[in-house]
């Protein structure tokens, strides 16, 4: 279980895109958020093509990452979209923090620790407590979640189905809405960034800014 | 042949020494490991004594009465979560750039360890025996439990029962994904193991304080000098103590006699 926090995509969370438009993505994953520079994604390992013809592939995909022999691999290494398509990362339960997914198509650079616009990113909260959240790379962006122990009287069947619904964060700019967000634990919340200026979805507890009230675990 | 000195108490003194001794053997402290029901557990264990009243009993039995035994564990339970092994379901949302849906998301629970401080006093009742001896130039007398008598650590055990149970309700409010499963996780966890298992492992940790418990009532190196306290000041004159008996003897009372051959 990882840290809320879009810069490292850990088991609990997901980083997704939707490609609007043809292209090629080179990227390539990395451990840390800052490890990669622009001579490493020269360098790209993983690949996501995007045609402009529609075909029977289903507008989803996903690629799975998972540690082997110490490094960090996809899988599938090359992907092959359609424009209009999301392709969904996320990690397995070899990875033991997270990564960070940074490329280029075109002339536009896609970063999961820098999310500009038709990215998303998701996380389950495990625990119960007040989650500030900002933006790491220093914008006015933040907000909060408040995650609540579900009603025992409701009985376990009920918080399993409510696991099952995802809440959303619509993020335009550096405005969030909702900002404050009140879910149960387990559930999971879902971060659609539009027209944003490379931002990151962050414990604020993480970067100084304010504070969680949950001891352990995001 | 009598003996170059002869020292007695009686009853009432023995029990003064006795408290000296006590204060003498400090805190002893024991560490180990066993089990609680299927649960792993190991500890760290310290216990002093306190108190306690001597009856001496010809030849050489001293039964101590209502001797206490202050003691506190650090008791550190395995717990294998595995059992909750858990896994999020695929979530599909609505989003402006069209729906999403996350994968499923399967969690393996830990193993934790779960820390329970416990501490609790039990008194207990047993015949001690005499035993002298000369160690690295020292004669002593020790005062040596002859067998190790039953506590009686019900209460105790009752209370260490609550104490496991706390702890582990604390520890798995931690866990991720436990919260909503808190009361089923405690239940199935203590469900595992009951007052017998908890009394199975305390009664063999307070037990080991107890066995060959040893209190040392007199100790007197063999050599030593002696000058005269009052004047005239002869020169000083080494004594040897060649040999050194102890027992329980009977006259008007009953009298802890230590007798030395110089």
């Amino acid at each position: 279980m990882t840290a809320l926090d879009s810069r490292v995509i850990g088991i609990g969370s997901c980083f997704a895109h939707r490609f609007s438009s043809p292209g090629t993505l080179q990227y390539s994953l990395s451990p840390l958020p800052s490890a990669l520079t622009t001579g490493a994604d020269r360098a790209s390992s993983y690949s996501v093509t995007v045609s402009a013809d529609r075909n029977d592939r289903p507008p989803r995909q996903y690629v799975t990452v998972r540690q082997a022999n110490g490094r960090l691999v996809a899988s599938p290494a090359r992907l092959e979209i359609t424009a209009g398509d999301i392709v969904v990362w996320s990690a397995d339960r070899t990875v033991p923090f997270g990564f960070r997914v940074r490329g280029t198509i075109g002339s536009n650079v896609l970063d999961s620790a820098a999310l500009v616009t038709e990215s998303i990113y998701t996380h389950a909260f495990g625990l119960a407590g007040s989650f500030e959240w900002a933006d790491a790379n220093g914008s006015d962006l933040r907000g909060q979640v408040t995650v609540a122990m579900p009603d025992a009287a409701e009985g376990h069947e009920r918080w399993l189905a409510r696991i099952g619904e995802g809440a959303l964060v619509h993020v335009r700019g550096v405005s969030a809405e909702p900002a404050d967000l009140q879910i149960v634990v387990g559930q999971t919340v879902v971060w659609a960034v539009e027209d944003a200026p490379g931002v990151t979805i962050t414990d604020a507890s993480l970067i100084g800014i304010g504070g969680s009230a949950a001891s352990a675990g995001r | 042949m009598p003996s170059d000195v002869v020292a007695a108490v009686d009853q009432t003194a023995a029990s003064t020494l006795l408290g000296a001794a006590e204060a003498a053997l400090g805190t002893l402290t024991k560490t180990g490991s066993g089990s609680l029901g299927p649960l792993g557990a190991s500890y760290s264990a310290s216990a002093s004594f306190s108190g306690g009243t001597v009856a001496l009993s010809p030849p050489d039995t001293i039964a101590i009465d209502n001797l206490q035994i202050d003691y506190s564990l650090g008791l550190t339970l395995s717990v294998d979560l595995s059992f909750l092994d858990f896994c999020i379901p695929q979530i599909c949302i609505w989003t402006p750039f069209g729906d999403i849906c996350t994968p499923k998301i399967c969690f393996d629970f830990p193993t934790i360890s779960v820390t329970v401080p416990f501490a609790s006093s039990a008194t207990l009742s047993a015949d001690f025996g005499l035993k002298v001896h000369l160690t690295s130039g020292d004669w002593y007398v020790d005062v040596v439990i002859e067998s190790v008598p039953a506590l009686d650590l019900g209460a105790a055990a009752v209370l260490l029962l609550a104490a496991i149970g706390s702890a582990i309700s604390a520890a798995l409010l931690a866990v991720p994904f436990i919260g909503p499963l808190l009361s089923i996780a405690v239940a199935v966890i203590t469900a595992a193991f009951g007052l017998a298992d908890v009394t199975g492992l305390l009664g063999p940790i307070v037990s080991a304080f107890v066995a060959g418990l040893t209190f040392t009532v007199y100790k007197q190196p063999q050599n030593f000098q002696v000058l005269p306290a009052l004047p005239p000041y002869n020169p000083a004159v080494m004594v040897s103590l060649a040999a050194v008996s102890a027992d329980v003897q009977a006259t008007d009372k009953n009298e802890l006699v230590l007798s030395v051959d110089i």
